[in-house]
């Protein structure tokens, strides 16, 4: 495959879903999606409502990595991950009324209440840690990988981050130390086009972020971040070269960010149909519909939302019931 | 060494000051914010220099997107700077602390006045190196004679500070950590009018500034051209005999409540706020401690204290009838749930209590 050069768009890849892109692949993606989305959806009301204090980074419209990468994950492996990672924990397996009861401060809370949205932590579930400082998932993750190397457990760890956070030294430098020790790393990569406000290709110099990860000597390659059978095929890649001790990969995952950088964004900075537009193309749920749904019908990806529905909303109820977190 | 009780550094009188010092503060007496404050005084200097430029993540705002400049830093202390002096001196930047820093430091080694806006204060860690091996050290580097470039006139400004939900790493204090680095020069502005005349101040310094804007001053008001201090003066913002209470930032409020709430009881307590730990004005507290005999310090970085407490012991020992009385959060990362942060810092109540207790116990 020749090097990219240029970052990718997301909706982009109108490729059929892989030939071991199952039904129950399928099954289970949709699950996730739907959870996902209702989730940030319920987060934002609640948010706006009053119910979660401070502020919130929702990963609406960044369903697909999230539910891409848990899928093609096993048991034991870690997955560190950003200030957006609600949709991670969920799609970890993360019980979301304790998470719905984490950002509203509850005493019920994954991490008590004393972490909020920023710090969520499963480790049971997989999820080592969320993270506020930009690019600091990565050497962590590389650090879960070191661990799972020298213990010969075969699992791999992988980070999830942002096109922000590669412009930070401590993620070139866990890249150089993936390649050095030839760690079971996986860097997954969520460019949204934005670090806050600004541009990722102002950032980068319009560079193609896997072409940079490339130059340090990992496996690299871009994946259009809206299919979520096209990031389990590449999170699935990396995973078996990781285990077969054949070292780092990098992912950059083009992905639309549907909401503001934060529950504060006005989103000055963006054109007014932007939004509307990735809407359009890059929706990680119609994307799903159009390409990788294999041979569920409308029924059954009803019916499967219906109960993802009930799950966040039941969720919420319990999480809103739970006493607050208190000294 | 330079001698830090001095309160007017000689490094901070330099010609650059002196010029800017030129341009009056408005002397309306029309409230502005905290915020409207430091972005006057950031307005004002890069008007009067050239050399003064803006840097940090987001200072403009929306850099390659379909609208620049709207933004302002996350705290809006920059909005309206880009359309007044352009991309070329508000410069937004990638997410790159450490870079930014050195940058910064190598642009105040050749000819500008960098003003780096770091976010939140916690991201100062994530520039450790060029903080504290290059900026605080640049005198050995650089050379520290008069005309030499280990002078650096640069300013980083960051917010601080529990009470907004921000969890563990975007709420830590930093100027405890600061502290330990004699050659970075540190002001904690708890009023619109210190908010404008130290961070003016800084810019003309020609030696390192950092200032720490506690995020829940940002909204407060008041008059823009206060009661004028000197760089490096502490304020006695209420005068009392029984106790003298040391406060910066965000807890000067709460200090002052705290003293209100005991006047009641009998016991008066003379709030200071130092302003500027370093330098720290040992004379303006010295001679409180003089007339009260007891010192108590609230703060939310419990480092801080602890130096602070420890300088004023070391030249003031012989004036203290008990022991200093810090009043700081308990060990470990600021939490995220309100019922957990609110107790965290300390408030009007927990410091009323302690000063109650030093003032009848000691």
């Amino acid at each position: 495959m020749p090097a990219p050069t240029s970052q990718p768009t997301p909706g982009s890849d109108q490729t059929p879903a892989p030939n071991d892109w199952t039904d129950a692949c399928a099954r289970a993606a949709w699950a996730g999606l739907v959870r996902c989305r209702r989730f940030e959806d319920a987060v934002m009301d609640a948010w706006r409502a009053g119910d979660i204090p401070g502020v919130v980074h929702v990963a609406t419209g960044q369903e697909a990595t999230a539910v891409g990468a848990a899928l093609a994950l096993a048991p034991g492996d870690m997955v560190t991950s950003t200030h957006r990672g609600h949709g991670h924990a969920l799609a970890l397996g993360t019980d979301p009324t304790a998470l719905m009861a984490e950002l509203m401060g509850r005493r019920t809370g994954l991490v008590a209440g004393r972490g909020g949205s920023k710090h969520l932590s499963d480790p049971e579930r997989g999820l080592l840690a969320t993270n506020a400082i930009v690019g600091a998932s990565v050497p962590l993750a590389a650090g879960a990988a070191l661990s799972a190397k020298t213990r010969q457990t075969g699992g791999v760890a992988l980070a999830f981050t942002g096109d922000g956070a590669t412009n930070q030294g401590a993620v070139f430098e866990a890249m150089v130390m993936a390649v050095a020790l030839a760690l079971p790393l996986i860097i997954l990569v969520e460019n949204n086009g934005y670090a806050q406000t600004t541009a990722s290709a102002y950032a980068s110099g319009g560079q193609s972020l896997a072409a940079r990860a490339r130059g340090f000597g990992l496996a690299a390659d871009t994946v259009d971040g809206s299919r979520v059978d096209l990031v389990w095929s590449a999170v699935s890649r990396a995973a078996d070269r990781a285990r077969l001790g054949l070292g780092p990969s990098f992912i950059e995952a083009a992905v639309g960010r549907l909401e503001g950088f934060f529950s504060l964004d006005a989103q000055a900075y963006r054109g007014a149909d932007e939004v509307a537009r990735l809407r359009a193309a890059a929706c990680p749920l119609a994307r799903f519909r159009a390409k990788a749904r294999g041979g569920l019908d409308d029924a059954t990806l009803a019916a499967i939302e219906t109960d993802q529905a009930d799950a966040v909303d039941a969720a919420l109820a319990a999480a809103r019931a739970a006493p607050p977190a208190g000294p | 060494m330079t001698d830090r009780t001095e309160p007017s550094s000689a490094a901070c009188s330099s010609a650059g000051y002196s010029s800017l010092g030129a341009s009056p503060a408005d002397p309306s007496a029309e409230p502005v914010t905290y915020r409207a404050a430091l972005t006057r005084a950031l307005d004002d200097a890069m008007a009067a220099d050239a050399g003064v430029v803006v840097i940090g993540e987001d200072v403009a705002g929306g850099a390659g997107a379909a609208a620049q400049g709207g933004t302002g830093g996350a705290f809006g202390v920059t909005a309206g700077l880009y359309d007044r002096f352009g991309a070329e001196r508000v410069i937004d930047t990638p997410i790159a602390e450490s870079a930014m820093l050195s940058m910064a430091a190598g642009a105040a080694a050749t000819g500008l006045r960098p003003v780096v806006d770091l976010m939140f204060a916690d991201f100062a860690h994530v520039a450790a190196d060029p903080l504290v091996n290059h900026i605080a050290q640049a005198g050995a580097l650089f050379g520290d004679a008069p005309g030499q470039a280990g002078h650096l006139p640069l300013v980083i400004r960051a917010a601080f500070g529990a009470g907004d939900r921000s969890g563990a790493q975007h709420s830590q204090p930093l100027h405890g950590a600061l502290l330990r680095l004699p050659a970075i020069r540190l002001a904690l502005p708890a009023t619109p009018a210190d908010a404008y005349a130290l961070l003016t101040h800084a810019i003309a310094c020609a030696e390192p500034v950092v200032v720490l804007e506690h995020k829940r001053l940002y909204d407060t008001t008041g008059p823009l051209a206060g009661d004028a201090l000197p760089w490096g003066r502490a304020r006695v913002v209420r005068a009392g005999r029984d106790a003298t209470l040391l406060a910066v930032a965000g807890q000067v409020a709460p200090a002052l409540d705290a003293a209100e709430r005991l006047s009641g009881h009998g016991i008066e307590v003379e709030v200071v706020d130092p302003r500027t730990l370093n330098p720290l004005d040992l004379g303006t507290l010295t001679a409180s401690l003089a007339r009260t005999g007891r010192l108590a310090i609230t703060d939310e970085d419990r480092c801080a204290a602890e130096i602070v407490a420890g300088r004023l012991a070391e030249t003031a020992f012989a004036l203290l009838q008990a022991p200093p009385c810090l009043i700081c959060p308990a060990p470990g990362p600021v939490p995220f749930a309100p019922g957990l942060e609110d107790a965290w810092a300390p408030d009007a109540p927990r410091i009323a209590e302690a000063l109650r207790r030093l003032c009848t116990d000691g």
